[in-house]
């Protein structure tokens, strides 16, 4: 008799060995799951176009009411072809699962671009008008400057270069930064994103078209572009503040139109208004920022000599960062031989979401003219202005500032702020350092450093070499600053110099070997948390900051995704995400394990997660179904079938009793309120899948009337086709099941 | 009282001396798997499953004595008490290595029981919880059919039977043991 | 604390389930799940992809107790876990009680009930605040003593295991539905937990 003190060690379970017999969990729920094979016609539009990847005729009996086929024994094996056929058939682009990752990585990349500010003459926006842009010169180029065309090389610190295929800037209305913000404010900005998911979700609900596309199928760890969105919608939801300057103008477009009749005038007022006119930037943000002068030329009705002359004149003025932007001033319509449609926004704020403004009524068309000559400004303005400004000013600050703490002598007198009374005469540099490790830089009161502190140049270089995607050396210099901040008790500063810390560290893509390192990051993410959310109570940015790291330590993979499942429960337990949000975290941690692949292969594959991804999966299905979305809900249980099918036996049937008759509810629950949702006659639908539910509780109960009898509760709910059945707590159910009569009568 | 011990004696030394040893679990799981088999093929009837076993002792009974008489070079019992002793103390020590107590004699000493302290033919065995196993089927009950194989082969018919089982939730398990009458040598066994 | 043990086959059927509470320092055994009754598939599905840990786990180190393994923070579960040798899974879910504070506020905001509410907000302040009675074994998951006391649980269900599935009468790999083995096990929660 074996004991256990003397078992031998690691025996692999015969689980893993051939030959051992599966039978046991086919054996013992035989009749479960021929349930409403009836309503399989109208099921698989549920999925959509890719339910055609399924085989045609129903499998089995006891798969056919599976809207998904592929936890069948014989999708199994066909799995890995049909698919792949399907999508080059369907010609989506087939994205590697490196690409799914990095597009992530990229849109976060992409959220901390420049801020430019557009300040035109009221005769230029004038102009614009004309060509149906309402917003005048700034909604006309804002979309152009999202995405910069061609490749944008950026040098960092150390002077060697990148090329950046996907880099573009903001560009902000003036008057928007300087109000801080816009007037529309009423609800906090995560209220926000919630009600634009809510409206873009209820204005795409047929979930065969519509922008909101479901996980893919086999695109492992790809991003539902409903998620996307709510990460472009969190990370454009922060207000202007004043402990990041990412959102402070980089630089300012001056623009006058070739119809100004005192253009020069007309500059040096509009360049007045920035500097200190009613124009003038919060006292807070930087005030040496780059004008750009653009001098809008009107090509249907001016002079083409006369503008050239008055560029040429700008030019003498004010240097080189001018630019002469060709434009017709008709109004451009699709049937006009060269339209072209205007791109759109890719970085609206919610509150811009909610006023309408990516709604734009009708004529979102220009000349193709007009866009090249606006392409080519954009990358002009971009390429030899901003870039060459901010990699001037990042090395000018690093050399005056950061490269003095980080020497020895920084170091030094670092330490001798925080010890009183010593090194006092070498800490001149620092205007107003005072004892006791505090820098009296703070301004305590109104909350922030005046832009010529050295801590606030200091986080201004780090947001620029960030901005800049030189990760590097944005990560040691909000390392260099961050104690400070905790030091002044500046924390909302504190907050975001470890935030950014730490969100540097995972975007260079070199840095953050071994655990070590990780454990560092997810010190720094809850420091940054405990000041956001406790000492600020800024649960924007809270969430921000989480939803930052957990993508970043997916796109990691490795042990950094359980950090970033970890992360991903922790905002929602805590209730930063509203119910939308839940879900779509709820399908976030879902992916996060799904992207943990093992090693090895089949069935020694060690170190996935693919029962919890399932797990996951299954409980954003169930709450899609409660929030009644159910085509959304189909594709999570679909996601969840797919995840499940590596682990289950190979009838795809859950060994355990009440998971499988969970998931039997959900997945008719899904259907009767697809059906219902549709306004199809779901009477014989709800009838036909109800029976078999029905006979099988009672078999069920009948079978096992021992001593499980928090089983027989379960079973015995589904004597009704209510999706209460689901045991959603009792308040969600009185809801739901008077419309569900509704159609039950209809 | 000393023949007894003397009995018990001869059992201990054949036990050590003269039996090849085999692993207890092996015999209980074979028994077990033979039990549960019948219990299997004979669809629940209990009734029928005690029947088979105790054919099967039977037949092995017939066999073994053979075998007792060879190893032990034990003489012919005087009385059904001695042959009791006998079957106790050295029949089931030698092959089972446990030796059952003997007692409850009725007056006329044609009758005894065998309580079984230990009972290495039902270790770890819990009847099926099927609310008839625990009323009909003797688990054991190939032992009764062994006694009976044997002894009759040594000119005694008896009936042999349990009373009670530990298995079914008594207190012991006791096997009542009547001797039904000497077999006069014209007669030959009989088979079932 | 309450716990949900189960026994699962090496191919992952589930052979034996039990729910009880603690019986120490004044528990009345009966389990109390943040789930409401109905939800009780939660405990199925968390025991069930705790599975991928302790497939990882269980090659780590030769340990036919491995410990606590994986933890469902949405409702603060714990797993730990046990390998017999011939590839069974015992796992066991403890989860300590509610907080009055949390539960109140988990049944008004009950569309979060399928999650759990766990953290409250003294997880963020590191969670010293709300937990009275941590100094009991019970109450804190990831103690030695509570590992001591699990591990000493599952030797002794394993002991019964292994009488259980060598009676000739049990078939392998079908649900052990021994009343014996029920009350031992029952026994033994009494004992340790």
């Amino acid at each position: 008799m074996t004991s256990p003190g003397d078992a031998p060690p690691v025996k692999p379970p015969p689980s893993f060995s051939p030959g051992v017999p599966r039978v046991a969990s086919k054996a013992r729920y035989p009749d479960q799951r021929r349930d409403s094979s009836p309503a399989l016609g109208s099921t698989s539009d549920l999925a959509g176009s890719r339910i055609n990847t399924s085989p045609t005729p129903p499998l089995s009996a006891t798969t056919a009411d599976l809207p998904i086929r592929i936890a069948s024994p014989h999708a199994r094996s066909v799995r890995s072809i049909t698919p792949q056929l399907t999508r080059s058939t369907l010609g989506s682009p087939l994205e590697g699962r490196f690409e799914g990752s990095e597009d992530i990585r990229s849109l976060i990349a992409r959220a901390f671009s420049p801020v430019v500010a557009v300040y035109a003459s009221a005769d230029t926006d004038e102009l614009v008008r004309q060509k149906g842009f309402k917003g005048g010169f700034w909604e006309l180029i804002r979309p152009f400057g999202e995405d910069v065309h061609g490749k944008v090389v950026i040098r960092d610190i150390i002077g060697a270069g990148h090329g950046w295929e996907d880099y573009g800037v903001h560009f902000v209305d003036l008057g928007g930064v300087v109000q801080n913000r816009s007037p529309g404010q009423d609800s906090s900005p995560l209220a926000q994103v919630e009600e634009v998911l809510e409206r873009q979700l209820n204005s795409a609900d047929d979930p065969l078209v519509g922008s909101v596309q479901p996980n893919d199928v086999l695109g492992m760890p790809s991003t539902s572009s409903i998620y996307k969105f709510f990460l472009r919608q969190l990370l454009s939801a922060s207000p202007v503040s004043s402990h990041e300057t990412f959102r402070h103008p980089v630089a300012c477009v001056i623009a006058i139109s070739s119809r100004n009749t005192a253009p020069l005038e007309s500059l040096r007022q509009l360049y007045a208004d920035t500097s200190n006119g009613d124009k003038k930037m919060p006292p807070w943000v930087h005030s040496e920022f780059l004008r750009y002068y653009v001098l809008v030329h009107d090509e249907d009705r001016d002079d083409i000599t006369e503008s050239t002359k008055l560029y040429d004149q700008m030019k003498r003025h004010f240097g080189l960062h001018c630019h002469l932007l060709r434009l017709r001033s008709n109004q451009c319509v699709v049937t006009d031989d060269d339209s072209v449609r205007v791109p759109e926004c890719e970085w609206l704020s919610p509150s811009e979401h909610l006023q309408g403004v990516g709604q734009t009524d009708g004529v979102p068309y220009l000349f193709d003219s007009d866009v090249m000559a606006i392409k080519t400004f954009v990358r002009e303005l971009v390429a030899q202005s901003v870039i060459p400004f901010m990699e001037n000013r990042v090395a000018v600050w690093n050399d005056q500032v950061a490269s003095r703490r980080r020497g020895l002598s920084g170091r030094f007198m670092s330490l001798s702020r925080r010890w009183t009374g010593f090194g006092a005469g070498s800490r001149s540099s620092f205007a107003g350092s005072g004892s006791g490790g505090v820098s009296g830089n703070y301004d305590a009161v109104h909350g922030f450093y005046k832009p010529d502190t050295p801590e606030a140049i200091l986080r201004k270089l780090a947001d620029f070499a960030f901005m800049l995607r030189d990760w590097k050396l944005s990560a040691s210099t909000y390392e260099l600053v961050r104690s400070d901040y905790g030091n002044d008790k500046a924390w909302r500063y504190h907050a975001g110099a470890h935030e950014m810390c730490a969100v540097s560290m995972l975007l260079n893509p070199l840095a953050i070997s071994g655990k070590t390192k990780l454990e560092t990051v997810d010190q720094m993410l809850e420091t940054a948390c405990y000041s956001y959310l406790t000492r600020c109570s800024d649960a924007t940015n809270g969430l921000r900051c989480l939803t930052l790291a957990i993508e970043l330590l997916k796109s990691r993979g490795g042990s950094a995704t359980e950090s970033a499942t970890r992360w991903a429960m922790r905002a929602m337990d805590i209730g930063l995400v509203g119910s939308i949000g839940q879900i779509l975290f709820s399908e976030r941690v879902s992916a996060c394990y799904a992207s943990k692949v093992g090693l090895g292969s089949g069935v020694w594959k060690q170190g996935s997660r693919r029962r919890k991804a399932g797990m996951w999966s299954v409980f954003a299905a169930d709450l899609w179904l409660k929030n009644r979305k159910p085509a959304l809900a189909s594709a999570s249980l679909e996601e969840a079938e797919r995840l499940y099918a590596d682990v289950l036996d190979t009838d795809g049937v859950f060994p355990m009793p009440e998971m499988q008759s969970f998931i039997d509810n959900l997945r008719h629950a899904i259907r009767v309120q697809y059906l219902g949702a549709r306004g199809l006659d779901t009477d014989e639908y709800a009838d036909d899948s109800t029976a078999p539910l029905e006979t099988q509780a009672t078999e069920e109960t009948s079978e096992k009337l021992d001593k499980r009898s928090h089983r027989r509760s379960l079973m015995g709910i589904p004597n009704s086709t209510d999706p209460g059945s689901l045991n959603p707590p009792p308040v969600t159910r009185e809801n739901e099941t008077p419309s569900h009569d509704d159609f039950e009568r209809a | 009282m000393s023949s007894t011990t003397k009995t018990a004696r001869i059992g201990e030394e054949l036990w050590k001396t003269r039996v090849d040893k085999v692993n207890a679990e092996l015999v209980t799981l074979t028994y077990g798997t033979i039990v549960a088999q019948l219990c299997q093929d004979y669809d629940g009837d209990y009734t029928e499953v005690n029947k088979q076993l105790d054919k099967m002792g039977y037949n092995i009974g017939l066999r073994l004595i053979e075998d007792f008489l060879a190893r032990s070079n034990v003489g012919r019992c005087a009385n059904f008490r001695e042959t009791a002793d006998m079957v106790a103390k050295v029949g089931f020590k030698m092959f089972l290595n446990i030796s059952p107590t003997v007692t409850n004699w009725t007056s006329d000493n044609n009758q005894f029981s065998l309580i079984f302290e230990e009972n290495p033919l039902a270790d770890f065995v819990e009847l099926p919880d099927d609310g008839r196993s625990q009323d009909e089927l003797w688990f054991s009950n190939i032992l009764c059919g062994v006694l009976r194989g044997a002894l009759e082969m040594v000119q005694m018919q008896i009936d042999a039977h349990f009373v009670s089982d530990i298995l079914r939730g008594d207190d012991t398990t006791e096997m009542r043991v009547s001797l039904v009458r000497y077999i006069e040598d014209e007669m030959p066994p009989d088979e079932e | 604390m309450s716990y949900y043990f189960t026994i699962l086959s090496p191919t992952d059927a589930p052979l034996f389930n039990i729910a009880f509470g603690t019986s120490k320092s004044g528990g009345d055994g009966i389990a109390r799940f943040r789930f409401p009754d109905t939800a009780q598939y939660m405990n199925q599905f968390i025991i069930h992809s705790s599975l991928d840990i302790v497939e990882e786990a269980q090659w780590m180190n030769g340990n036919l107790y491995l410990k606590h393994i994986d933890t469902y923070p949405p409702a603060q579960a714990y797993i730990s876990a046990f390998l017999t040798p011939s590839g069974a899974r015992f796992l066991l879910l403890h989860q300590p009680p509610q907080l009055p504070s949390t539960s109140s506020s988990g049944g008004n905001t009950g569309s979060s009930s399928l999650l759990g509410s766990s953290f409250s907000a003294s997880a963020l302040g590191g969670g010293s605040s709300g937990r009275a009675s941590s100094s009991s074994i019970a109450a804190n998951p990831t103690a030695p003593q509570t590992e001591e006391a699990v591990r000493q649980f599952m030797n002794e269900v394993y002991e019964n295991y292994v009488k259980t599935v060598m009676s000739p009468f049990y078939r392998v790999g079908l649900e052990i539905k021994s009343p014996v083995f029920r009350a031992r096990v029952t026994a033994a929660g009494k004992k340790w937990l």
